[in-house]
């Protein structure tokens, strides 16, 4: 503490806050615009959940729309019927399917692009393979449907080899396949840039011992680049974890078509087709309210796990 | 840096001394399937959109073009498309360098220690990280803001991010306190400070997090199919979405029948789509990579 700041310290609570404002009140102002900015999108919208608790009208706006009567009424639309139960339960398998495949996926490409002794042949691999994460799923979902189609690439090539041409797009089950696939297609190489990022903090002098004791490679992998992982891969699967509700709504939203629904029809999309399509705002908002507040007390917890664990927490 | 390259050294040192053997080569070939499965489907989609429409219809699976001809190119050159990505190229522009400034006016302040109400400020950042009101409530405000059918709606919502804050905040914490003292003897008041010294010292995160939300606009199509009718407003993305997964090819006036279920013209459209993005990238992938690292290792 400096000689000023003592004497600060002395005198009561507002006039120290006085004069520290007096000497910061232009940091307020520059930081003004970006709050505001954040207070209409971000603050105003989570206002806007009194939808779920009243019968809209557009002629007078979401703060002047009467109350419901009873005022839990949305709710009960959301959650009864079937849908509510098939969305979920679809999210749910589409999730735990991406977490079972996809997780391990960027983990091996980071093992093994570690291995790889030529740089440039490195390089080659890792500028193409982060390139799909960088394309919108528009974009992706419009070759997917072209490449994955009945008379596409893949399929011809299957038939030209005598084997039964696969419907990726079009039955329920095979939809769920080009999902994953696609979504570890699309992130593989982007998502093992943060493993890779893991295996240069490990200390060399580990491999240099472990050489000089005879280890194998693969024993190094096991022993020493996989454990210096371990961190990176515990945060993903928590993240993951906290994102359980949320099944990808920018991939599904571009690939899917009805024949599909009975599987790959989220809670996401469901509420997009509730609320935007159909109109019902009050049910799609009391319906999206509980999901958020679900998917905040994950990732509240998620937190709490990594902090836990002894790992850099998200906040 | 230097100590980084040493440690390589001596890893390939020690590794080096195996030879290539079995391993090598599965891990090799795996890496080159790998690639091959991002390649061949480009080196499809581009083949498609070069070929001939009688080619196409029968044969959709050539990685080189057959009866090579442009005439799908020439059809998508329209100024629909023009217009599309005029627009998409304004609001990319527009949206990044406001995004910029506004994220470093909040993330400056925020890395004053002694700053009342810090705390504060910066649970007010990062709480829409974890807590958001839902698509319909966001949905029905920007309709009562009357931003649909505005250009707006694109520069607007969402231009400040908690995740760039935090990480431009990070970064200016690294720069050196004895710089901003001095300035503030000379008399230079915080907003000066900001601009003359914090903002050219920043450069490095600056370019990153450009370039993030450049790809981010680029890349957006959502706002678009909420939000806009107007058919001049369209992004690009939002043209595409109607020619590939709706089918509707009123995005591009005039189209003939047998045009609109020409492959040719969807992928060429594709094709257009992606070059920009496929044209920078290879000069700023280290840009993204560095990106995924800060993001990732924390300040």
């Amino acid at each position: 503490m400096t000689k000023e700041e003592k004497a600060t310290a002395k005198l009561p609570l507002t006039a120290r806050f006085g004069r520290k404002f007096k000497r910061y009140w232009m940091l307020y102002l520059i930081a003004l615009p970006a709050l505001i900015s954040m207070f209409v999108f971000s603050y105003l919208p989570m206002g806007g959940i009194i939808l779920a608790f009243k019968d809209y009208s557009p002629r007078l706006s979401m703060w002047n729309s009467a109350w419901m009567e009873p005022l839990l009424a949305h709710f009960k639309t959301a959650f009864s019927g079937t849908d509510f139960w098939q969305v979920t339960l679809n999210t749910l398998r589409i999730s735990c399917l991406r977490l079972l495949f996809g997780l391990p996926a960027p983990i091996l490409l980071a093992l093994f692009l570690n291995e790889v002794r030529h740089k440039k042949y490195k390089k080659l691999v890792q500028t193409i393979v982060y390139l799909p994460h960088f394309l919108s799923w528009v974009v992706l979902a419009g070759m997917i449907r072209t490449i994955m189609s009945g008379d596409g690439l893949i399929n011809t090539t299957l038939q030209g080899l005598g084997l039964k041409g696969i419907p990726f797009l079009t039955d329920e089950n095979w939809f769920l396949f080009t999902l994953v696939f696609t979504d570890i297609w699309k992130g593989v190489g982007y998502g093992s840039i943060i493993y890779m990022a893991a295996i240069s903090g490990i200390d060399q002098q580990q491999y240099e011992a472990a050489t000089i004791d005879g280890a194998s490679r693969w024993q190094k992998m096991r022993y020493i680049t996989l454990p210096g992982m371990a961190m990176a891969i515990t945060v993903n699967v928590i993240l993951s974890l906290s994102g359980i509700l949320n099944g990808g709504f920018d991939q599904i939203f571009n690939l899917y078509s009805p024949v599909v629904y009975g599987k790959a029809d989220i809670i996401d999309t469901y509420v997009y087709r509730m609320g935007i399509v159909a109109g019902d705002y009050g049910a799609a908002t009391a319906l999206g309210l509980v999901k958020s507040v679900i998917a905040f007390i994950l990732i509240v917890s998620t937190n709490k796990i990594i902090k836990k664990l002894g790992g850099e927490p998200i906040w | 840096m230097v100590r980084n390259r040493k440690r390589e050294k001596a890893a390939a040192a020690t590794l080096g001394r195996e030879p290539f053997g079995f391993a090598d080569v599965i891990i090799y070939l795996v890496l080159g399937l790998l690639v091959a499965t991002m390649v061949i489907p480009f080196m499809n989609i581009v083949a498609i959109s070069l070929s001939g429409y009688e080619a196409a219809v029968n044969d959709s699976s050539m990685l080189l073009p057959k009866d090579l001809t442009f005439s799908a190119y020439e059809i998508i050159f329209k100024p629909e498309i023009y217009r599309a990505l005029g627009v998409t190229a304004f609001v990319t522009v527009a949206n990044t360098l406001l995004h910029i400034i506004l994220c470093m006016m909040l993330a400056y302040p925020l890395t004053k220690k002694d700053l009342p109400g810090r705390k504060f400020l910066m649970y007010f950042v990062l709480f829409p990280m974890l807590f958001s009101g839902g698509t319909i409530p966001f949905y029905i405000l920007i309709r009562e803001l009357h931003l649909s059918d505005n250009i707006l709606v694109y520069i607007l919502p969402g231009v400040v991010s908690a995740y760039t804050v935090i990480l431009m905040r990070n970064f200016i914490f690294q720069i050196p306190d004895g710089l901003e003292e001095a300035a503030l003897l000379d008399g230079a008041n915080y907003f000066q400070i900001l601009v003359r010294i914090v903002f050219p010292l920043s450069k490095p995160i600056i370019a990153t997090m450009a370039l993030f939300n450049a790809v981010g606009v680029w890349n957006n199509w959502f706002t678009g199919v909420l939000f806009v009718k107007d058919k001049n407003l369209l992004l690009i993305q939002n043209v595409l979405r109607e020619m590939l997964i709706e089918g509707n090819m009123g995005a591009f006036g005039q189209l003939t029948q047998q045009q609109s279920y020409d492959t040719s013209v969807q992928m060429a459209a594709i094709v257009v789509s992606i070059l920009p993005i496929v044209m920078v990238y290879p000069f700023i992938q280290r840009y993204f990579a560095k990106g995924m690292y800060i993001g990732s290792v924390k300040g």
